[in-house]
Order: structure tokens, then sequence, then C-alpha cells
């Protein structure tokens, strides 16, 4: 690192920044020259072109608007009901034995389980819309945030407990400028981890039910043997999520400006 | 475990025969399916000693898929060598893949044949529901939109007057969860498949609007598809291949192996002998065909029909999609 | 005794299941009594089924995990630490995030086929998440100025990375190695739903798609159950990490 620093910064600058497409770079590549190479079918693999006319035909009509927005809308909104259930969730079972007791081998069942498998009764019960699917996003997404919370919390270190307690900060004190503060990092990775899974999730239960949204589009068009559809589906997934990852890292660097990892950053 | 045994017998003969003087590899045959039992794939060779060419000529190997769509992906990659195709999927495999090559093979099972089983479309009993027309402003439930099963039911609404979206809502179920959907009245109507349509519960509290049959007349539901390349390669192994299917066809739609049909169809499934007591292979069934021919007229019929509602494009003319003479030339060496 | 008491309620959930719908309050049509579900796994126990399944989706699922674990480990880390790997790498790594993995058998199965290997690799796949992330972000809040100082008191670049480093990404990465053996057995069952030949994704895909609700919420619960002991013993087995760290 200390020798990069050396460099003229402007040469390093634009180096780097070439560097980072070059990869996947690489991958269209790749994917074109397969494409094109006559091994295999455009069932097999559409060509980059063919799929990048989809998508804009798509944008066109105005059905990629509306299946992005209603994905989006979906995977959201349970990321945000899964990190604030998952947080508080977290920090109960930190601080109260009975909550604990209750959820700790609920977690550890809870997590592995295939929950896909209980789509159909979720959809029996809260019907063939949003709802279901919302709720589906939430008990896969909600795990990750639990366990990274207590994980964040177990770590904060006795000796600053002891101390803060010592100077006299009263408990609500302590939860809000202590030791959430400073479980803060690995909560956050707990979201970072969490965010793809409500995408995921979210796209899973459209393909099984169904309807509009990205996933949905995307059943459709495998059910009529239409790669390009699949296809365009899966460049939007990668795009649209790798943006919300991108995101979610400058939310914990603004964060966690106050944490060593924040200087690397503010460095590069 | 029914895989285990297979495989046993497998090497077991392989050893012999390599004991012989032609030791040539036997073909390795993959086969696809999705229904446990109600697909041949699944539990043709589950009774022993019915395969006389099993792991002489060819090795066998069924393999599970979870719908139609992966196992079309599978055939393009070579990753299985006979489908198990509605012939929804048959039209839209050969126009949107491309696959070109495929061809029918066999027939696997038909609806609509006069005496024999048709799918059944239900509403509540209670329901005022009394004719199809009284669906307008309804809700519909389907399996996958563009199925065979679904295509049956389109047709019917829109020969009273109904089209889709405009004047009903179509929602998608698996076919297990269709009861539970009609009875909580979150649907209504549902398309029946056996052995769910023949469900004591579900015909105690429903009843049938309309079949298939009704709907469509006579369907090719479901064949078996091979490409054109491996039949050509491997031709005398499929023949083999064909004979024992044959064989194995034969025994289970006997009436007097009844008992043990019944034990293998329990025990591939998981499900007690019972519910399949009342209908698998009988006329309570969908006709399957005793040499495995398919009806090509009826499978040309439906694919119109699936082009007329806009599902695919093109016309297919369905014997050049075919190539009986594997199962023909099998059926021959049975006489 | 303490461990019932400790997981006393797994058994009020399970009773709670047995009780609703013994009094019909949730539908038997889709969700069988616990009871039945029990006799039904039994019946699969017996039959051998469970358990030749449940060893085919243990192997591929502990290759997948492990194999998660040291490549996203030391993908992690070194991303952290070294700067052209993050900008070579973190691109791509991240455009995989939050695909779902069974969308992308059309890819797979250009590559590998079919097999296990696919299989294997959607699973390694899926775990990598959080364990990238973990060891990403773990590394990355180590203390910078312990760092340096052990660098200028002539440590090599490596020897800090083991003395420092790893020590203190550990906490992060250790969880998030728990959320990945948790996701090891979603993940083998999304895996082999949509086609194969063996496993419990397997016997829940033909389950399900033929109704036999019960069997296949045998096979749900054997899941969750092997997800639970495999919980448990690295949860024992990270505490003694974690205190060896002290």
């Amino acid at each position: 690192m200390a020798r990069v620093a050396q460099r003229a910064p402007w040469v390093s600058a634009i180096g780097w920044g070439a560097a980072r497409f070059l990869p996947i770079g690489l991958l269209l590549a790749a994917w074109e020259l397969l494409s094109h190479s006559g091994a295999v079918t455009p069932f097999m693999l559409p060509s980059i072109e063919a799929v990048v006319a989809r998508i804009a035909r798509d944008a066109g009509t105005g059905e990629l608007a509306v299946n992005l927005g209603l994905t989006l809308y979906r995977s959201l909104l349970g990321f945000a009901i899964a990190a604030v259930a998952g947080i508080a969730l977290g920090l109960f079972i930190s601080r109260s034995a009975v909550v604990r007791w209750f959820f700790d081998p609920v977690i550890s069942v809870g997590f592995p389980m295939p929950k896909i498998a209980f789509l159909p009764i979720v959809v029996l019960w809260l019907g063939f819309y949003d709802v279901s699917r919302i709720t589906m996003v939430v008990s896969d997404a909600i795990f990750p945030v639990v366990t990274a919370t207590i994980a964040g919390i177990q770590g904060v270190e006795r000796e600053v407990l002891w101390s803060a307690r010592n100077l006299g900060a009263s408990e609500r004190r302590l939860q809000w400028e202590i030791v959430l503060p400073a479980a803060l990092p690995q909560i956050l990775t707990g979201l970072q981890v969490a965010l793809p899974i409500a995408l995921i999730v979210d796209i899973v239960a459209e393909m099984i039910m169904g309807g509009y949204g990205i996933g949905g589009a995307m059943a459709t068009a495998s059910r009529f043997a239409d790669s390009r559809g699949v296809f365009a589906g899966l460049v939007e997934i990668a795009i649209v999520g790798f943006c919300l990852v991108k995101a979610m890292m400058l939310v914990r660097r603004r964060l966690l400006l106050w944490h060593p990892e924040a200087l690397d950053a503010a460095n590069g | 475990m029914r895989h285990f045994k297979l495989r046993l017998a497998g090497i077991a003969a392989a050893l012999l025969m390599s004991v012989g003087a032609h030791a040539a590899d036997p073909v390795k045959i993959r086969a696809a399916w999705v229904v446990p039992v109600a697909n041949w794939p699944s539990i043709l060779f589950a009774k022993p000693d019915i395969a006389r060419h099993l792991g002489k000529s060819y090795v066998f190997e069924d393999v599970h898929f979870n719908g139609t769509p992966p196992m079309i992906t599978a055939m393009a990659n070579n990753e299985v060598d006979i489908g198990n195709l509605a012939y929804s999927s048959l039209a839209i495999a050969i126009e949107n893949a491309g696959m070109d090559d495929l061809r029918v093979i066999a027939d696997e099972f038909q609806d609509g044949v006069p005496g024999y089983y048709t799918n059944e479309y239900f509403v509540l009993k209670d329901s005022p529901i009394q004719k199809v027309e009284d669906l307008k402003g309804k809700i519909v439930a389907t399996n996958a939109q563009g199925s065979a099963v679904d295509i049956a039911s389109r047709a019917m609404l829109k020969k009273h007057g109904l089209e889709d979206k405009r004047d009903y809502t179509v929602v998608e179920a698996a076919f297990p969860t269709m009861k539970a959907m009609l009875l909580q009245k979150k649907v209504d109507l549902i398309p029946g498949v056996p052995p769910f349509s023949l469900d004591p519960e579900l015909r105690a509290s429903a009843r049938v609007l309309f079949t298939q049959e009704q709907a469509v007349g006579r369907s090719q539901m479901i064949v078996w598809v091979a490409r054109k390349d491996f039949i050509a390669k491997n031709r005398a192994a499929m023949v083999d291949f064909m004979e024992d299917s044959l064989r194995a066809v034969h025994w289970f739609l006997d009436p007097a192996n009844r008992k043990e049909v019944l034990e293998i169809a329990a025990k591939v499934s998981k499900r007690p002998s019972a519910s399949f007591e009342s209908w698998l292979f009988t006329k309570n069934d969908a006709y399957r065909d005793p040499n495995m021919i398919p009806n090509l007229e009826a499978l040309q019929a439906n694919i119109k029909l699936q082009k007329d509602l806009g599902f695919i494009k093109t016309d297919i003319d369905v014997k050049k999609y075919s190539d009986l003479s594997l199962v023909e030339e099998a059926a021959k060496r049975l006489k | 005794m303490k461990a019932f008491v400790r997981y006393s309620p797994l058994l009020l959930i399970a009773l709670a299941w047995e009780i609703s719908s013994r009094l019909g309050l949730v539908s038997t049509l889709t969700l069988p009594a616990l009871s039945d579900v029990v006799a039904a796994w039994f019946d699969l126990a017996k039959s051998g089924d469970l358990v030749a399944n449940a060893a085919t989706s243990l192997w591929r699922g502990s290759i997948g995990l492990l194999l998660s674990i040291f490549v996203g480990g030391a993908l992690g880390i070194g991303m952290a630490w070294w700067r052209p790997l993050n900008v070579l790498l973190g691109p791509l790594v991240e455009l995989f995030y939050p695909m779902p993995k069974s969308a992308l058998i059309p890819v797979t199965v250009l590559w590998l086929g079919f097999g296990d290997g696919s299989k294997i690799l959607l699973i390694f796949l899926g775990c990598m998440l959080p364990v990238t992330i973990g060891a990403f972000n773990g590394a990355r809040g180590c203390d910078r100025m312990l760092v340096w100082s052990v660098r200028s008191m002539g440590a090599s670049r490596v020897r800090a990375l083991w003395d420092v480093v790893l020590p203190s990404a550990a906490p992060e990465l250790l969880n998030g190695i728990r959320s990945a053996l948790a996701l090891t057995f979603v993940l083998l069952v999304s895996s082999e739903l949509i086609q194969a030949r063996s496993g419990l994704g397997y016997l829940i895909g033909f389950l399900g798609g033929g109704g036999v609700y019960d069997a296949m919420f045998a096979v749900v619960l054997t899941v969750a159950l092997l997800g639970f002991l495999a919980d448990r013993l690295y949860l024992v087995a990270m505490r003694r990490v974690l205190i060896w760290r002290e």
C-alpha cells in the first residue's frame, strides 16, 4: 500500500479506475466469445446484444420499470422490517435472559430451515399478493441481522462497560451510547449479508408465485424457453443488486467514520 | 434404494457381460420425470427383472425435475436424453429454444380418450357459478400459464366469450395446494388432475364445471422426446430400451399384477397404496397407450390450439418432429 | 435437565403446532399435524431413504461450505489488505452476491453440467457472501496503529497479517461462518430441488410435488434439525476459539 501511494496520485487514480472495470470486461468478453463460438445455441447462451436489446425493449414498454419497482419495493420493505426487527430482537436477546432462553434455540433451528417449503402455507394465510412475498423476505433476512447483533454486543469489551458504569452512566445511556455504537460494525455486517438475501428471497418467491416482478418475468420467460428473457433478468438483478450492495457500503462508511476501518477508506 | 438396486443389477450384468467376448460399453440413457408414478420413468424398472437388456446394451438413470423448463435446459445441454414433455412444452422447445432436432418417440398419457379419465375443473358446490359465463370477474387458478392444463381452461373460457385479464384473473398455484385454495375461497375455479382431483374431501365439497375433454377434445398430454442425433447414434440400444419399456408398461397395466403394482407405486411415491387403488392404471386414470404409440392427430390439434391462443407463433408439423420407428420396432420384437 | 430447560422453547413451538392443527386453527390441508409428520419421518427413516439422501446432501453441503470458508475467508482478508485484489475481484464478487443461486443454473449447466459439481458450486457461491463480507469488514476494522507498530518492529507483512489482522477479524469472520453454515442447509435444498437423483432437496421436491406434505415436512424438519445440530456444535467450537484468543 505504501508503494502505491508514492506514485503520482492522478496516474494511480486513472489506473485503479480502469482496473475496476477489467474483471467485468473480461467476463463480458468471455460471454460474448462463447455465445458466438458456435459451441452453444442461442437458447443455451444468448449473445449480449440480444439480451441488451431485450432489456431496452422492456424498458421502452415500461414493463421493466413496473417489474423493477415491484421487486425493489418488496425486497427493500422486507429488508427494512428484518433490519429493525432483527436489531431489536438481538438487543433483547442480549439483555434479557428470558428472551434469550426462548429465541436462542429457535434461531438455531430457524436459520437453516428451508423456509421456501412453507410458501404454500403462507400464501393460503396471507393471499397471493405482496404480504406473502414480504413475509418470506423477512423470515429469511432477519436471521443474519439477529446473529450479527448478538455477536456484536457480545464483543463489546467488558472493561469499557465497567468503566462507563463506574462513571455513573445509566443503563439506557449505556445501551445507546456505548453498546450499540460498539456493536455497530458487526450489525452493519449483518445488514450487508441480509440485503442480498432479501433480494434473492423476493425473486425466488416471485418465480414460484408468478405475476409481476423481475422474478415473475424470469419464471415466465423460462417457461416459454425464452433465454433472452431469463438472461435479461439475470443482468437486471446483477446491476440492481450491485447498486444496492454499493449503497450499503456507503452507508457503512458514513456511519463508521470514527472507526479504524474508515481510515483506510479515507486513504483510497 | 431403488436406484441402488438398479445399479447393483447393472453392475452384476456388466460383470457377466465382460466375461463374454463382446464387452461393448452399454449406452447410458437418462430419462426425466416430474411426478412420481404418473410419469413412467419414475417407476418403469422398479419391478426387478423386467428389463432384459438393462445393464447389457444400455444402463438407465431416471432424473427428477421440478417442472419442465429445467428439463428443456437439460436436454439442450445433453444432460438428459429422454424428456417427458407436455405438448405445450414440446412446441415451446421447438419454437423458442430452437431445438428442431427433438423427436417424439413415445406416448406417456392422453386425456379425453373415451372411457378414460379427463381432467376436471372444479368450483365449490355452493358457489353461484353454474355455467362458464358466470366466471366473469372471478379468480381462476392455474398450475402454470401456458401449460397444457391452462390451455384447456383458457380455451373453454374463450369459447364462452371470456378473455384473461379483461374478464377474469388468473393466479398460479401448485396442483397439491389447489384443493385448499378452493375450499378456503381464495380462488373460484381450480383445475384437477389425478390423484388430487380424486380426493374424497374435494369431491364432497366441489362440483365439476367442465372437463378438459369438453374444452378441447382429445389431448396427447405428455410425450417422450429424444434428440435426433442421440437416436441415430444409439439406435440399437434405444430399441432395446423401448422393448424393455413396453414390457414394463404391459406388466404395469395388467390387472393380474394389481397388488404388486400398487405396492411399487406406494414405495416410489411414499404414499399409502390405498391412495392409488381406485384409479391408477385403470379406466379412472388417463389413457396410457399399451404400445406407447402417441396420437399424432390429437397432438397436432393441441399444438394448433396453443398457437390460436397466442402461446406460440409458428405452425408446427408434428409429423416432422416424430420418430415412432423405435417403439414400432420394439413392439414387433414382443410379438 | 439443563439441556431440557434450554431447549424447551422448541418443545413449546412443537406443542403449539400440534394443538393448532388438531383444533383446526391451521388447515391440515397444507400443514399436517406434527404427529403425522413424525410418523412419516419414522417411515422414511425405516425405508433407508432418509439416511441415504441425507448422506449425499451433507457431502455436497460440506464441500461447498469448506470451499466457501477457505476461498471466501482468504478473499475477504486479501481484499481488505491488498488493494489490487479488492479492485480486481471486488466488483465481480459484488455482482454475484445478490443473484438467486438457483437462477444461475442455465449458466452453471454450460460449464459443469447437472451433476454434483453444479450443486456444490451453487452452495459455495451462496455461502461465500457472509464469509467474505465478514472477513473483509473484520480485517478492515483492525487497528492500523497496531499493525504499523508491529511492522515497524520488523515483523513481516505475513507475520502482521497472522498475528494482528487475523485475530482482530476473527469475531466477524466467525459470525460470518455461522451464517454460512446455516445457509448451507437452505442452499443444499434449493440446489437439489430443481433437478436431482438424490439428496434431501430431491426428496422435498418430489414429495411436495406429489402433495405428500407429511413426509415433505418430515424432510424439511430433518434439514432444520441437522442445521440446528451443526449450529450448536459450531457455537461450542467458536466459544473455544474466542476464549483461546483472549
